[in-house]
């Protein structure tokens, strides 16, 4: 007699190989595994992060010389820290390539609206460990940035007053915004980031992967039957039945039709299929071709990530030096990530104003999806929505270098 | 061809609004104190033009109160112009450490029985503040008060510490680019320099010779000792390692997406 577990581990295993996935049909495509790319890091930040925990001290006297004494007396100090500080700047990279893929995908819209909202949660959860990261070091840097941050909540309307409050308890950068920093960024966002990336990833397997833009659902009508279910199961009205009794055959409206696959899924008799101008849709077992794929991306990344680490760190990194409250830097600057926000408020007349255009922006990309609800996908017929975008990514860019150079 | 143009259009802004500190100069402040002149005393606003203040942004609000766009009545906040007990206050606004320690410094000097207490602008200047280095300890400076040969002397210990926590950071610099392990020097070193800061607003002037002599001096001597006993490490030949192990792992994944 088979005993249970083996019986289910064959069942899992069947179902892992004979589930398909969407195949990459070029180099483009592989931008696709950017979720997973984003996820393996993110983990990776994990584990360094409580290797650097061990030997951390929040403590305003002793928080820059324990970073440093895990560089020179623990075996791979330095590598872990480089892993970590690195890491932490590849990571939102990474999210911001995965997000503009999904935005000009229009992969937000129906039942993969929750998505987007709780992957727009993630890369607030990923910028404020960035912004938490940056302070625990201690160092000239992270003071003065302390310093900078708890100005910029200060300019909140209405509660501004009571977030620097939380953060200083009324004494200035201190020894107290320290230890609470420090609890942010190793309890609160931790456990918060764990719990939104199980959400998220659940979402993506309930969903599906979003097939390319330019692919549409197309019925074999010979083979159809007229039951309607695939009407049923459209949330984005693309299917109409049209005659009647058994004549009824189901009709595709393309430019409406979000490639979801739903219809795909409740066709009994499986006569759907995504298809483009340029032929079907590609699919492949997720075990092993996908898996061989998802590896390839996850290793290009981490030849990149261990590159930076090993040898292009003193280029990335600046030389760290202790808390000077003396000393202003004359090059004080935040991450590359936060560069082009800086820049826009540096521009502006008042920082208020200036935090209001940002948090306007983050609310609009954050409610996208009901704005956008459905409509045409493909990128070459949207006139306004994907030059919209590519600008949108052209001046972030222009004030991320410009904010570098000032 | 749109993107194009975009991008083209937003660096042409760049070329006038490169520069945010234009917008200090169109306020209200500048634009009366800029042409007028007091009993022949140098102008404000083309010492603070030259000034470590104007390259940082911080303009005359930010001293002397009010909103250099909008109101400038002493009611709504301007204070005009502070004596020179009022003028540490203002600096303290922003530079709260350095006011402690003048102020721990000056009640030091009055319970030693002194008559007479430094504040920032006499060091520091008030318009024309230059960055902070040991170029603000000069005769000129000094002699207002001390004799100058109390003064030559001072200065002579302080350029001395000077250029030795310079050449350390210089050594120290040449030794990361040749991959030895110096982030505990580098540490080091800038307690060092903090220490040494320190010391110009903690200590009055009878005792700074004395105190750079016996600690700063003392403590670089110690640093270069460590310095010249740093020795470099395998860190590439590990790092040269995992790269070929990624990139065998990356070519292997590529076979087998040919190969299935």
């Amino acid at each position: 007699m088979v005993s249970t577990w083996d019986a289910q581990l064959v069942d899992l295993v069947k179902k892992i190989h004979f589930e398909k996935t969407i195949a990459p049909r070029n180099l483009w495509d592989f931008l696709g595994y950017s979720g997973t790319v984003g996820a393996a890091l993110f983990i990776t930040q994990f584990c360094t992060g409580l290797m650097l925990l061990f030997h951390y001290s929040p403590d305003e006297t002793r928080a820059f010389s324990s970073t440093i004494a895990l560089k020179n007396n623990w075996p791979f100090g330095t590598l872990f820290s480089n892993m970590h500080a690195i890491g932490a700047k590849l990571v939102v990279c990474i999210i911001f390539i995965h997000m503009f893929r999904i935005l000009y995908f229009s992969a937000y819209r129906g039942h993969k609206s929750n998505q987007w909202f709780s992957g727009m949660i993630m890369l607030t959860i990923i910028l404020a460990f960035g912004f938490t990261g940056y302070i625990l070091p201690w160092s000239q840097q992270s003071y003065w940035a302390s310093i900078i941050g708890i100005e910029a909540f200060k300019t909140v309307p209405v509660i501004g007053d009571l977030l620097s409050w939380a953060l200083t308890a009324g004494q200035g950068s201190s020894v107290v915004i320290l230890f609470r920093i420090y609890f942010i960024h190793c309890i609160i966002l931790p456990v918060a980031a764990a719990y939104i990336l199980f959400l998220h990833i659940k979402q993506v397997r309930l969903t599906r992967i979003t097939a390319p833009p330019e692919m549409y659902a197309s019925v074999d009508l010979d083979r159809c039957l007229g039951c309607g279910l695939c009407s049923e199961g459209c949330t984005f009205e693309a299917i109409i039945l049209r005659g009647a009794g058994d004549e009824k055959r189901p009709e595709i409206k393309t430019k409406w039709c979000n490639g979801c696959r739903a219809c795909m899924e409740n066709c009994p008799q499986g006569c759907i299929e995504l298809v483009s101008d340029k032929g079907k849709l590609l699919r492949e077992p997720s075990f092993p071709h996908g898996a061989v794929h998802r590896a390839s991306a996850i290793l290009a990344a981490y030849l990149l990530f261990f590159t930076c680490v090993y040898f292009l760190y003193p280029f990335i990194l600046s030389d760290k030096a202790p808390a000077d409250p003396l000393q202003t830097p004359g090059n004080l600057k935040p991450d590359w990530y936060f560069l082009a926000p800086y820049q826009v408020l540096i521009l502006m007349p008042s920082k208020r104003l200036g935090l209001m255009i940002l948090s306007a922006l983050y609310m609009l990309l954050f409610s996208w999806p009901l704005i956008d609800r459905r409509g045409q996908r493909n990128p070459d017929n949207r006139i306004f929505f994907v030059p919209a975008v590519k600008t949108g990514i052209v001046a972030f860019m222009v004030f991320t270098f410009w904010g570098w150079l000032s | 061809m749109r993107l194009f143009f975009v991008m083209i259009l937003l660096l042409g802004c760049s070329v006038c609004h490169a520069d945010s500190r234009l917008t200090l100069l169109n306020d209200n402040c500048v634009r009366c104190h800029l042409t007028c002149e007091r009993n022949g005393k140098p102008n404000s606003v083309l010492l603070w033009k030259k000034s470590v203040h104007y390259t940082s942004n911080s303009g005359c609000a930010d001293c002397h109160g009010g909103n250099r766009y909008l109101d400038l009545k002493f009611n709504k906040g301007h204070i005009g112009l502070p004596d020179k007990r009022e003028s540490e206050q203002m600096c303290g606004q922003c530079h709260q450490y350095e006011y402690e320690q003048m102020a721990k410094r000056n009640l030091k000097g009055i319970l030693n029985g002194s008559k007479c207490s430094v504040s920032c602008i006499d060091c520091h200047g008030h318009h024309n503040i230059e960055p902070s280095t040991v170029h603000c300890i000069n005769a000129g400076n000094c002699s207002r008060c001390h004799s100058p040969d109390h003064a030559n002397d001072l200065i002579g210990t302080i350029r001395l510490a000077d250029s030795k926590l310079k050449s350390l950071k210089k050594q120290i610099q040449k030794r990361i680019r040749k991959r030895y392990p110096a982030a505990s020097s580098i540490a080091d070193l800038e307690k060092l320099n903090y220490e040494f800061k320190a010391v110009f607003h903690e200590i009055t002037m009878k005792e700074l010779s004395k105190v750079i002599r016996s600690q700063t001096l003392v403590s670089a001597t110690k640093l270069q000792t460590a310095i010249d006993d740093t020795k470099p490490t395998n860190w590439y030949v590990q790092g040269a390692c995992v790269i070929l192990f990624l990139s065998l792992c990356f070519v292997l994944t590529l076979y087998l997406s040919k190969v299935l």
